[in-house]
């Protein structure tokens, strides 16, 4: 074979390879650009739905200590919040008077420091996070610490 | 004319080897030339499309368009957010393309650029106190890495000149810290930075579809 016939011949195997499939490995590598400006759409919950039910408070029998209990309240349906408690004490009246005395409780129960003498209410509040603060519970009944700082 | 052919070949028979190769790289040029100017048919067969918006050639937007992700209403979110937890977040993908398109990953923002949250659905009214500087809503499983890649769980097809709604399942994540102002807000997720998607024959996904990435 001539060295022109040869020639022609590769030049028509190319031809071939490009027609037949050369174009498309190409064409994958094709990138046609970064984001920009895409929109999508996300919806936040509420705050707790209810208050912990059934909150009580009972003399521990360690010195002056008392441990208040509550019911969990019902998580979302469709959600998956970090939920605590906070636990908040009065001694002027079970319905006013309320400070925060814990937070980031995990679990239905908490137990006092050492109270000293007077009257005691406690009421909880489910939170999610560190700032969704649901509604109060309704208040324990009341505990008094004696003078004798007996518990009572 | 076929004489004309039969003296052009006599003529290149008569030529020294090196006109030869001067022709046969002409012919050469002239069959890339071909190819280049009909890349368009074959290279529908299997493109690589992006987000609309971006910077795409002249010759590349004369025969693909890229996609466009947009935020949508309808259908709500199943999966609401709640401090600490993850959320749904639900997008409709265009595809002007006269052939379907299929997604199969897509690029993040960083894990530091936040969603802004609005007081309804539509997304015009801002929360002041839930902006994109305070909600603490970001996308799931993004990083400190600009454009970390997230392959979808199955990939999506969008038809050609259609559009399918997609819920990215719990791929919204709001921090346990976000502001209380963020309850009950409706959040305009931070623009994606990109996906990865191929242009081509296959079966459109059906939508509205369930979908998203867990890592």
């Amino acid at each position: 074979m001539r060295r022109r016939d040869r020639l022609i011949l590769l030049v028509a195997a190319l031809d071939a390879f490009l027609l037949s499939g050369g174009g498309n490995a190409w064409a994958t590598t094709w990138n046609v650009g970064l984001a920009s400006g895409s929109g999508s759409e996300a919806q936040g919950g509420g705050l707790p739905a209810s208050a912990p039910s059934s909150p009580a408070a009972a003399c521990t029998g360690v010195g002056t200590t008392v441990k208040v209990t509550w019911n969990a309240v019902t998580l979302p349906p469709h959600g998956n919040p970090v939920l605590s408690y906070s636990v908040f004490e009065s001694t002027v009246s079970s319905s006013t008077g309320y400070t925060t005395v814990a937070t980031g409780v995990v679990g239905t129960s908490w137990t006092s420091v050492p109270l000293l003498a007077g009257n005691y209410w406690f009421e909880v509040a489910a939170v999610f996070g560190t700032n969704w603060l649901g509604s109060n519970s309704a208040a324990t009944g009341q505990r008094t610490v004696s003078s004798l700082l007996v518990c009572t | 004319m076929f004489g004309n052919v039969r003296h052009q070949n006599a003529a290149i028979a008569d030529k020294p080897a090196g006109g030869l190769a001067k022709r046969i790289a002409r012919g050469t040029g002239i069959t890339l030339a071909v190819l280049l100017a009909g890349t368009a048919s074959y290279a529908a067969t299997n493109w690589l499309v992006g987000l609309g918006g971006g910077s795409s050639g002249e010759g590349q937007s004369a025969s693909i368009t890229n996609l466009t992700i947009s935020a949508i209403a309808s259908p709500a979110a199943t999966n609401l957010l709640f401090p600490g937890g993850t959320g749904d977040v639900v997008v409709t993908i265009d595809n002007t393309n006269p052939y379907p398109v299929t997604i199969t990953a897509v690029q993040l923002p960083l894990s530091t650029t936040f969603a802004t949250g609005y007081a309804d659905s539509a997304l015009s009214s801002v929360v002041a106190l839930c902006t994109s500087g305070l909600s603490d809503v970001i996308w799931n499983y993004s990083t400190l890495t600009l454009g970390s890649s997230h392959t979808l769980n199955s990939p999506l097809t969008v038809g050609a000149n259609s559009n399918l709604v997609v819920t990215f399942t719990n791929d919204a994540s709001m921090l346990a810290t976000t502001p209380l102002a963020c309850k009950s807000t409706y959040f305009q997720m931070p623009a994606l930075i990109g996906i990865t998607a191929s242009g081509g024959a296959a079966t459109p996904t059906s939508g509205p579809v369930l979908d998203g990435w867990t890592t």
